[in-house]
């Protein structure tokens, strides 16, 4: 209570320090989830499909969605 | 995405689009819009990502232009989507590196290429194509071994596909202009020749649209090799169906017996292979039907069909059974029955 009561005191003080946590979550963030270039994935050919998080993209299910291989007849010779 | 609403949108522009029949002017209208659909992706990726990605603009703008009226070397979409995942790991060198060589490919002359396949392990163009093959698929429990093919294999492999483009062209001439538009390159490869060895007879991916590759010395005949390119075609076909919506809903996580391969498939390959079993009939039994095919080729046909026709019985009972299909994969695959059905 009493750092409320401080903080109430100095707001240009809360205000920095607010800042700063948000700047610090902001750059988590960034590292985290935001990429340099960011890409709708409802325009992509190929990728519209794709539902599940971006971050599985490498998943089997994304790859399987975009479009994998489909290989003929595979047999084992005699 | 998966509604009647975006395969309503899909087929706006062109009548019967999802017809089982062959349809060169359909396939026509799916490369334009396969072609469109890609520049319409790079240039979102142009506008997100200008002033980061280390591409000349003049040249990838007069690319993407160009994509929308002319034909395009199939590694323009391995190219497009490898940089996609480049630019979803953040590392933007790598996916202006591939960008960079996207806009570098030489243009398309149009008509179907043949070429052989160079040394996957120091052409990166060969490791690009063999990787069809060698890990593109999660579900693959079985590796394959993929080699340029010999010359001489090669050579007979050509000759083949000339007697079965011959054959097709007399016979069934609408199957062989839309097999020649849906493929800008087929691409000729050879499998271990090991015994025992698991080898391949072709593969096609979604993301390397107008491309095949085909084991050359699987081939023995004009007719096999008129069933290989029906199957592989039928594949790029699909591909050129769902570009905007799957075909089946099932996870890729659930597999079932697949009436081509030994080892169970998601359900999106079965639901492939039974199409393209369908499609491999109907080549045979145009050109049984129209009269041209000798008495050995005859008795040959005759023999495939009967094993096509089991194997899609195999197939459609699976797919009946344990597929969620979409609108579109229904409206599709209702069109390989009634030719099924019809014979």
């Amino acid at each position: 209570m009493g750092d409320v009561r401080w903080f109430g005191r100095e707001p240009a003080l809360y205000e920095l320090l607010d800042n700063y946590i948000a700047n610090a979550l902001e750059t988590i963030s960034m590292k985290t989830t935001n990429k340099r270039i960011k890409l709708n994935w409802e325009k992509l050919l190929g990728f519209s499909q794709v539902k599940v998080a971006q971050g599985e993209l490498k998943s089997k299910a994304a790859k399987a969605m975009i479009g994998v291989a489909k290989v003929g007849l595979a047999k084992a010779k005699a | 995405m998966h509604s009647t609403t975006a395969t309503s949108t899909s087929t706006a522009g062109f009548k019967d689009l999802h017809g089982f029949e062959a349809s060169a002017e359909r396939v026509r209208f799916l490369d334009q819009r396969m072609r469109s659909r890609l520049a319409e992706s790079l240039r979102h990726i142009w506008e997100q990502g200008e002033g980061l990605l280390q591409v000349p603009s003049e040249k990838f703008q007069k690319f993407v232009d160009n994509l929308e009226s002319q034909p395009v070397s199939p590694l323009a979409f391995s190219l497009y989507s490898d940089a996609v995942l480049a630019i979803e790991e953040d590392d933007i060198n790598e996916a202006s590196r591939l960008l960079r060589e996207m806009i570098s490919l030489p243009a398309h002359p149009g008509g179907t290429l043949v070429s052989e396949l160079g040394d996957p392990k120091q052409d990166p163009t060969a490791q690009r194509y063999a990787r069809l093959l060698l890990d593109s698929d999660p579900h693959d429990s079985f590796k394959f071994e993929v080699f340029p093919p010999p010359p001489e294999v090669a050579a007979n492999c050509r000759g083949l596909i000339k007697d079965a483009f011959d054959l097709m062209d007399t016979g069934d001439p609408e199957l062989a202009a839309e097999i020649r538009a849906l493929l800008r390159e087929i691409v000729l490869a050879a499998g271990s020749l090991e015994s025992k060895a698991m080898t391949f007879d072709g593969a096609s991916a979604f993301m390397m649209w107008g491309a095949i590759i085909i084991n050359a010395n699987q081939p023995k005949g004009e007719l096999t090799m008129v069933q290989m390119l029906a199957h592989e075609s039928s594949h790029n076909l699909l591909f050129g169906f769902s570009t905007d919506e799957p075909l089946v809903e099932n996870s890729p996580d659930e597999l079932f017996p697949s009436p081509l391969r030994m080892d169970p498939r998601p359900m999106d390959g079965i639901y492939h292979a039974t199409f393209v079993l369908a499609r491999m009939h109907r080549a045979v039994k145009g050109l049984l039907n129209s009269g041209i095919l000798s008495a050995t080729q005859r008795e040959i046909a005759e023999k495939d069909l009967a094993d096509n026709a089991r194997l899609f019985a195999d197939g459609i009972e699976i797919v009946d059974r344990f597929g969620k299909l979409t609108p579109l994969g229904r409206i599709v695959m209702e069109g390989a029955k009634a030719y099924m059905a019809s014979v």
